[in-house]
Order: C-alpha cells, then structure tokens, then sequence
C-alpha cells in the first residue's frame, strides 16, 4: 500500500511545487522590478492622466482654485484656432525633418570613417563623441561664441573666405544656428551605435562581393546599406524622438536667458514643447498647455507609428534574425 | 574552417595583390585621413574656441585676435569665486547628479536583469510598457509633475531628483536587459545548484560581471544628470541650484547687467570638465559597452 502511494503523492506534489517556484519568481520578479514599476505609475501613467484631466479644466494656477470646473474640449478647440500652437508644430516638424537626416547621415559616415581601419582610432572617436558630454549649458554660450556677429568663428572663416561675414546668425538664422547646434552635440552616441552595427557584418559578404568585381560603392549599397536597416530605423525613430522633444536648447541660446522660461526666443525656434510650457510658466495656464502637450503627444505618435510600420517595405531583417 | 583550407595558399596571394594595389590604397588612406581631420576639426574647434574666448579680457566680446594676448587666466578666478561660490553650486550639482544617477542604475540593473532572467506573467507586457516611456515628450508628464510637486511641498527640495533615482531609467533598463540576456546561462544553474536564489545570483554574479554596462550606465545618465537645465531651473530656489543653471544666468556684470562672455565662458568650461574627464577614464567601457551589448536589439 505504502508502495502504491509514493507515486501518486509523488504525482501530486510536483505540480503544486512547480506552482509555487512559478508563484515565488512571479514576486521576485515583480519585487526586482519594484523601484522602476512604482516610478512608471507615479512618474508616466499618473501625469498622463493628470495632463489629461487637466486640459479639461480651467486650471490656471498651481493652486487648486475655487471656480475650478469641467470645461469639456474648449481648451482644444482654442488650440485648433491659436496659430501661434500651429506655427510651434510646424517648427518643430521642420526640425524634425531636419536633424534626422543630418544625424543619420553624419553618424554612419564618421562610423565608417572609424571602421576603415585607422589608425588611432581610439583618438578619433574620443574628440568625435566629447561634444555629447559637454553639458547642454556649455554647449549653449559655446554656440553663441561661434555664432556670434561681432568675431564670431562662423564669421571670421566665412570673412577668410571672402563671403558675407556680417549675419547675425542666432536672430537672423536662428533655426540653422539651432540644428547646427543638434547636429554637432548629439551625432556621437548614434555613431557609436553605427560602428557596432558595422561590425555586425560578416565580412565575407564583403569578400564575396570583391570576388564578384563590386567596387566600393556598389558595396556600400547593395551590403552596408541594407544589412544597416534595422539600425537605421532604430535611429530615426529615436531621433524624431530626440528632434520632436527640443526645447532646452532654444532657450539656451536665445539672446535674453534672464527673463522667463525663453520669453526672448526667436519664433522660428519656439518648439511645441516650448509653446505649451510658455502656456504654463508664462501665463499660469495649466489647462491649455496640457491640452497642447496632449494634441503634440498623439502627433507624435501618428508619425512614429507610421515610421514603424513603413519598415516593411525598407528594412531588411536577414533570417537568423527572425529565429532568434 | 574555410579559413584553415584557404590559408595556407591565401596568404602570399594576398601579399602579392597588396603590392600592386598600394598607389591606391594610398590614396584612398589619403583621403580617409583628410576626412577624419576635417570632422575631427569641426568637432572641436568649437570648444576650442570656447577656451580662447575665456581668456579674454571680462568685458569683451568675442573679437580680437583669436588667441588672446594677454590671456586672462584670472577669468577663471572670478568664475569661481567673483560673483558667486562656484563651489556652494558645484556641491549641489555633485549632491543632484548623484542621488539622481546611483539609484537610476541599481535600479535599472535590478529591472534588467528581471527582464533577462525571470519568468513571471505580464513581463512581456510590462518590457513594452517600459520601451514605450521612452517616447513620451517631456512637457506632458512634466507640466502635471510640477504641480502635484508644488502640491506635495516637494517644490524647492531636491527629492524629486531622489525619485527620479529611484524609479531607473528605461534606456539603461533595455541596455542591462541585452547584455544580461547574453550571459552564459550556466552560470545561473552553478548558482542554483549552489542553491543561491535570484537575489544572491543577481549579486554575486551579474552585478560584479557587468563592468561594461555599468560604465556606460553611469557615464550616458551621470553626464546628462550633471547638464541637466530645465528641472532645476524650474523647481530649484537659488541656494540648491546646479551649476547647470548658476552657469546660464549668474554672470552678469553687477552694475551694467551684461553677461560677462569670458567669465561665462569660463566658468561653462570649468563645469564641463568633471563631466569630460568621467568619460575620458570610462570611455574604453562606454564604447565596447556601445558596441558589444549592441544596442541593435
């Protein structure tokens, strides 16, 4: 009888422990993940539904005042009429559009640069990265050194070389001073992410290809190009991310830093971003900037959706890939 | 093994074509190397330029000759002690970046490591919950932020800085959660015949093998923590600000408010290079740590 037990008690038991391992690595799990899931409810899911909330109201000061109440979608039916909102989501799509482009197409060329087989290599990619280190405040008062009208570098090298050496660039050219500015202090960490992309490789393809007479270009296209998709689109949509969110910079770079949150900001660089948090910082108006943040946070998903899904036609997983 | 086959008669073929083709590839060196000089100069000059206009005389612009004769070097004395304590606000830059950075990677090596080893239901869920904060604009979780800080008599303190620490970053999440996942899975099962758990495992033998994704934990979030502008000017009275904002606004001439440029200047560059040399001693790890737990997916 003993003997006929063993099995089933066996039989019965091994369920209910595998049960409980599971049961103790789902709390350990959620207990390692503690920290970051308690700042995502607090942190992301709260305000977004807060902002929500928000521009639904006529919040217009930080105080929760008396005549406080529901005003249902008047705070976005003034947005759709304000062309101030429109001209900010323009410029920002204008940089978007942009720096985009300039960061992938700097980043890739400095990576291939570095993977030619240089040497000091080390050396090269150090003095490419460092502007990403300077904080964005040194960054900010070394452009308008370099921007400036009055001996400016910009102007100097523009005067040496016999062309106009007078423009007022950080009034007169303000957006082309701006991506200027993005391009030089953010291209190195998508470099970076590029080398490691090249030296994913094979370099038998390349081989392959040299065998089959290919000269450089046809294999930049037909090998580097494609097998770099997945990395290419890993870049653009964090850079229309990045691009989408620039605000700091405009205001770091305006003429007169000292009075408000970027009250002095050229229009041509008055972001979105910046826009609703004037709203908020200038005119005390919670509502109407949260209704602004929340019209650019659906924009800015529409596009970046779209970008992820226009991959199906553009980038090219090989099928190791897939089996992984 | 084809390279074993093919080596043996590979090698003076390829000598021989080597030879033949030098003109060439010296020229196509020739060029590259120009390349790399030309981008390198852009690069820096810049900040070198930067450096020189700090030299020049307080009051000045940036005209004159390019490097400064005289150079004021006393520009970096009174951007540190002339208008105000460069010290006081370098403190509090070293008190934010740090309780914002410290916790944010524990945290995040914790969360990734979760996200790499564990089995729990809802993780996949939970890991596109987590990459998607990463495309939320910062104006619509800040402008709730800010209030329910002021109506938590958070405003003027640094524990938002703290909390923000502790809830870890999603960037620094995924980048643990890739190189974690390409551990040697025999490491956890000598752990566990050990009879260590998750915890014990996680300590003794992820956290101390995880030199590389540490450094670029520290230095990508400990460098963006150190600029950072746009929270504390928003949130911090003047005795707790950073020199992120001190630098921005705290120079101006006392009596003729106008930004002193070399002073200013100077002391940007001043606060620049804690953030510089960090990277400089950590840029090895950073970027194998890049390139090796590939961010590529």
């Amino acid at each position: 009888m003993g003997t006929a037990e063993t099995p089933l008690a066996a039989t019965a038991a091994r369920p209910r422990r595998r049960a409980s391992f599971r049961r103790r690595e789902t709390f350990a799990f959620y207990g390692f993940l503690s920290p970051w899931l308690l700042g995502f409810i607090a942190l992301t899911s709260v305000p977004l539904v807060l902002a929500f909330a928000m521009s639904l109201s006529n919040l217009t000061t930080v105080n929760l005042h008396t005549n406080l109440h529901y005003v249902g979608g008047q705070n976005y039916s003034r947005a759709y009429h304000d062309h101030e909102m429109w001209y900010s989501l323009q410029r920002t799509g204008i940089l978007m559009v942009t720096i985009v482009p300039l960061w992938i197409v700097t980043q890739l060329g400095l990576a291939m640069i570095l993977n030619a087989g240089i040497k000091f290599l080390g050396l090269w990619r150090t003095l490419f990265y460092i502007a990403v280190v300077v904080p964005v405040v040194a960054k900010a008062f070394i452009w308008k050194a370099v921007f400036a009208q009055d001996g400016g570098l910009v102007n100097r090298v523009l005067g040496a070389l016999g062309g106009n050496s007078n423009a007022d660039w950080l009034l007169d050219h303000p957006t082309a001073t701006l991506v200027m500015l993005l391009v030089w202090g953010g291209a190195g960490i998508g470099m970076l992410i590029f080398i490691a992309g090249l030296r994913g490789i094979p370099e038998e393809l390349y081989e392959v290809a040299r065998i089959d007479g290919a000269n450089a270009i046809r294999r930049f296209v037909s090998i580097t190009l494609p097998l770099l998709t997945p990395v290419i689109m890993f870049q653009l949509v964090w850079g229309l991310v990045l691009a989408a969110n620039v605000f700091v910079e405009p205001v770091l770079i305006s003429p007169g830093l000292q009075q408000g949150l970027g009250s002095t900001v050229p229009t041509q660089n008055v972001t979105v971003n910046l826009y609703a948090l004037q709203r908020i910082f200038g005119d005390g108006d919670f509502g109407y900037g949260a209704a602004i943040a929340w019209i650019f946070v659906l924009l800015l998903l529409i596009v970046t959706a779209l970008v992820f899904l226009s991959g199906r036609f553009w980038v090219f997983y090989s099928r190791e890939q897939y089996g992984k | 093994m084809t390279q074993g086959a093919v080596g043996v008669d590979a090698v003076p073929t390829r000598r021989r074509r080597r030879k033949r083709v030098r003109p060439a590839r010296l020229a196509t060196q020739a060029i590259l190397y120009a390349f790399v000089l030309a981008f390198a100069a852009i690069f820096v000059a810049p900040i070198a330029w930067g450096f020189f206009n700090s030299l020049r005389e307080l009051h000045q612009g940036v005209s004159g000759p390019v490097i400064p004769r005289p150079a004021h070097w006393d520009n970096y004395r009174y951007a540190w002690s002339g208008l105000f304590s460069f010290s006081h606000y370098l403190w509090n830059t070293v008190v934010l970046t740090f309780i914002a950075t410290v916790p944010a990677v524990l945290t995040s090596a914790f969360a990734g490591y979760a996200f790499a080893r564990m089995r729990a239901r809802g993780r996949n869920t939970l890991f596109i919950l987590m990459l998607g904060t990463t495309f939320i604009p910062f104006s619509i979780v800040f402008i709730p932020l800010f209030w329910v800080v002021v109506n938590l008599g958070m405003y003027s303190t640094r524990w938002p800085w703290l909390i923000w620490g502790v809830s870890g970053s999603a960037f620094l999440i995924f980048l643990f959660r890739q190189f974690y996942a390409s551990f040697p899975v025999e490491l956890d099962d000598a752990a566990a015949i050990d009879g260590c758990g998750h915890l014990r495992t996680f300590l003794h033998i992820y956290l101390p093998n995880s030199a590389g994704p540490l450094a670029v934990a520290f230095v990508l979030l400990g460098t963006g923590w150190w600029g950072e502008y746009i929270y504390a000017a928003l949130l911090l009275p003047d005795r707790l600000l950073p020199l992120g904002v001190k630098v921005a606004t705290g120079y101006n001439d006392p009596t003729a408010q106008i930004v002193l440029i070399p002073a200013t200047l100077a002391g940007a560059l001043l606060f620049t290079l804690p953030a510089v040399l960090a990277f400089l001693v950590l840029q090895k790890q950073l970027t194998r740590g890049i390139v090796t737990t590939g961010l590529k997916g």
